[in-house]
């Protein structure tokens, strides 16, 4: 019995090790030539980029998806869309924080979002708080990620060091699909929803956004005053923005009674509480009117609250010259 | 303590160091240490009912056999089962009972006021209470002799690889395993730690992801038609398979590693033939329990013809309550006692057709046929078996057609045209291993060969799971009965 066990414990051993040496190959592989690829990581290698070069940013772009597909940097001098996925302000407070004090950047305008669905406890389910340790746990402590992803010390420590664990189905997409065109952070799509079932679509994803959930969640709350505090701080004018959205989206929205007068009322006292002054570009019946445009609408956009690349250049557009014309350069 | 964390994968090492570094008289404390360490993970103060079951039936399993009279060892055997019933009632079952008397009465326009009781279940409840009746029934059917270590049928009771999701063991073949003297066997443990890497391949890379499809469509079914509806219930059937029957490769291979045989629960369901087979491989040690404990009790088939139809329907009723307590697992349990009794009515015409178009003759043919046909029935069932409720269920039935391949719009919860890809590559690849397993001992047939190929299919299977599973540690599905 003992000859059996030292046999399984050295074999057990050598297993191990191979195994171990695999992983690491595997995992390095994986940073250098897949995580490299991904769009986070490349709206990454992009800010550094930006940051060596420049101490200073004119507009930065804060929010999620919507920012981040809405606002070509090109079209506002020395900006930055520092938008993602499914970034609540938690992840923006964050992001921000590094920006101003560990990487010393200063920053004049911040353009942040404010849609209907940005205190949705519905943000809460895919926070990139909660799952992309590799890139948080780098600039956000621990004890911060922990409490609200409720992952334990351990799952976040091992996430970070290897982020290869359960991306093989990120390997395969970034391996097979082309990745998307980014400019300066923001993410060109050139999707387009005409093609799709507009009606069917906008429902379920304002179902998603609002059914079931808490209209405004305290979290989200708490690190939007943070954001705001912070900006006060370091002297930095708040632009609060509503994203288009397609004209079903608000037909929807207003089936489903989700109100929108006491919501921004809310939204825009906080504002004013915490940086005083502070402006609001409202971008959200951009698209309502067709007449206005060249193309149908809904051609503008990826989904019913996403503009694609062809929306998102005239949104740009209309930024700059807004903001111009507000004294904002 | 849920297997797929990694506080099991540090728990197991360290138990069985433990467990082979001690004397044989002594390992039934490590046991039932570990065991109870094990359950208390979770919630501690629910250890109470397994001390109360084992208590109750150490107690009633004597008393039947020193008892000379016949009601006394009824009184005693009826004692057992009370109680054990009744906690399992208590926790389990009595908001259902109570809504359900509510809603009867209502209807007939007498007010009913249900008292709620606000309670969690209880972790693996129904299979311990079901493997200490079973332990008690045999004593009193005399077919064993009762346990007179306490410690030893208190490790029985709560035995850790198969406490909260089984398989049901019997006391015949679990509690003399605690009287053997295991030798540490290098290819024991060896062929334990490749059935539970299989387990965890079926739990983590094939269930869980399949999961986040069924959950956005059956808690949302009313956004949903056709072909996607199909989609996320066939899913689910691979889903329950893939969840329960990893588990179980867990627990068989955890307890292999200390030398301990379970009983397989289960055998390729979804390759069956007919309901009655698929029953024969579907959590075979519940099916088993059902028949020795309740079918036979009730007269089985030595009863008239319709007795035995009704025998049958009660067996599978019973059944899907034991699942949960809600309509949709009775209705599940009453689908599959129809479709037992539909197929015993129509066995003879079924053959005539099949000899008349000649399927006879292409014996394959009809085999194929035959799999596809269960499959078809048991989704519809796992329709039920999924849905939150009963309304659900029955709009995912109705609205399947017309089909549509239009899939524009159809949210599909986080999963990306690549996780769909390496779902249907993982239920490929999953019962592909299960065939060759079964027609050539893949495990067997591998251990012959070169070291060098084998431990490269073991790391093979070791990075799918890493590259490919879902590491959220989703509770295993039959955790909740």
């Amino acid at each position: 019995m003992k000859k059996e066990k030292i046999r399984f414990i050295k074999t057990g051993i050598i297993f191990v090790l191979i195994f171990i040496a695999l992983f690491m190959i595997i995992n390095f592989v994986y940073i250098k030539f897949f995580l490299s690829k991904n769009l986070q990581a490349r709206a990454e290698a992009e800010l550094q980029n930006f940051i060596k070069e420049k101490a200073q940013m004119d507009y930065l772009v804060l929010g999620d998806s919507h920012a981040h597909q809405a606002v070509n940097p090109e079209y506002l001098p020395n900006s930055f869309n520092l938008a993602h996925s499914s970034n609540t302000y938690a992840e923006n407070y964050y992001k921000l924080r590094r920006l101003l004090y560990d990487q010393k950047i200063k920053v004049k305008y911040l353009l942040l979002e404010v849609d209907m669905h940005s205190f949705s406890s519905y943000m809460k389910g895919p926070m990139p708080l909660k799952r992309e340790f590799w890139y948080y746990a780098s600039f956000v402590p621990v004890k911060d990620i922990r409490n609200i992803s409720g992952a334990s010390e351990f799952d976040i420590r091992i996430n970070h060091l290897f982020p290869v664990l359960g991306r093989g189905e990120d390997m395969l997409a970034l391996l097979f699909s082309k990745p998307s065109k980014q400019v300066l952070g923001w993410a060109s799509y050139d999707t387009n929803i005409s093609q799709q079932n507009i009606t069917k679509l906008t429902v379920q994803r304002v179902e998603g956004q609002f059914l079931g959930q808490e209209r405004i969640d305290p979290l989200l709350i708490e690190y939007y005053v943070k954001i705001l505090k912070m900006a006060r701080e370091k002297n930095i004018t708040v632009i609060l923005v509503k994203y288009p959205v397609l004209k079903q989206y608000d037909e929807v929205l207003n089936e489903m009674n989700v109100t929108k007068e006491d919501y921004y009322d809310y939204i825009y006292a906080l504002a004013s509480e915490h940086v005083g002054k502070y402006y609001v570009l409202d971008y959200y019946d951009l698209f309502f009117n067709q007449s206005k445009y060249e193309f149908t609408t809904s051609d503008y956009f990826s989904d019913p609250d996403h503009v694609n690349a062809l929306g998102a250049n005239i949104l740009s557009e209309k930024v700059s010259n807004d903001l111009k014309e507000k004294g904002l350069e | 303590m849920l297997f797929n964390s990694i506080s099991f994968l540090i728990f197991l090492p360290v138990v069985v160091l433990l467990y082979f570094s001690i004397p044989h008289k002594y390992r039934w404390i490590i046991l039932l240490v570990s065991s109870y360490y094990f359950y208390m993970s979770w919630k501690p103060e629910f250890i109470i009912l397994i001390i109360i079951s084992t208590i109750v039936d150490y107690g009633a399993s004597h008393n039947i056999v020193r008892s000379k009279s016949k009601p006394k060892r009824i009184f005693f055997l009826c004692f057992s089962l009370l109680s054990n019933f009744a906690l399992l009632f208590s926790f389990k079952y009595f908001n259902f009972f109570n809504n359900a008397l509510g809603d009867f009465l209502r209807l007939i326009s007498i007010p009913w006021d249900p008292v709620v009781l606000s309670v969690i279940l209880p972790v693996g409840i129904s299979f311990y209470t079901f493997q200490t009746v079973g332990y008690t029934i045999d004593v009193y059917r005399g077919v064993i002799k009762p346990e007179r270590h306490f410690g030893i049928f208190a490790v029985y009771v709560s035995f850790f690889p198969q406490l909260v999701a089984g398989p049901i063991e019997r006391a015949k073949n679990l509690l003399p395993q605690f009287y053997e003297k295991h030798k540490f066997s290098y290819t024991q443990a060896a062929d334990g730690i490749k059935l539970m890497l299989w387990g965890f391949f079926k739990k983590i890379v094939v269930a869980d992801r399949l999961a986040v499809v069924v959950n956005a469509v059956y808690n949302n079914t009313q956004n949903y038609t056709g072909i996607p509806l199909i989609l996320a219930t066939v899913f689910f059937a691979f889903q329950i398979y893939c969840d329960f029957s990893g588990y179980c490769d867990i627990a068989i291979g955890a307890a292999q590693v200390m030398g301990f045989r379970l009983m397989d629960n289960f055998k390729r369901p979804y390759f069956s033939r007919s309901i009655s087979e698929f029953w024969k491989r579907w959590h075979i040690s519940l099916s088993t329990w059902f028949r020795d404990y309740l079918y036979i009790s009730i007269g089985g088939n030595r009863v008239s013809i319709p007795r035995w139809y009704l025998n049958i329907f009660i067996v599978f009723v019973v059944s899907g309550l034991w699942h949960g307590a809600n309509w949709t697992f009775v209705i599940w349990g009453a689908l599959h006692g129809f479709y037992m009794m539909f197929g015993a009515l129509t066995q003879k015409v079924r053959d005539f057709i099949a000899e008349k178009i000649g399927l006879v003759k292409l014996p394959k043919l009809r085999t194929i046929i035959q799999v596809i046909i269960v499959f078809i029935l048991a989704d519809i069932g796992w329709v039920f078996f999924r849905a939150n409720n009963v309304s659900d269920a029955v709009y995912v039935l109705t609205h399947i057609f017309p089909l549509s391949l239009n899939f524009s719009g159809v949210y599909f919860g986080a999963m990306t045209r690549w996780g769909l890809i390496v779902a249907f590559a993982a239920i490929i690849f999953m019962e592909s291993i299960h065939f060759m397993q079964e027609h050539f001992r893949m495990r067997q047939f591998l251990s012959n060969k070169p070291v060098v190929l084998r431990w490269t299919i073991y790391l093979a299977l070791i990075f799918i799971i890493l590259l490919f599973g879902v590491f959220n540690e989703t509770p295993f599905i039959y955790f909740q009965f």
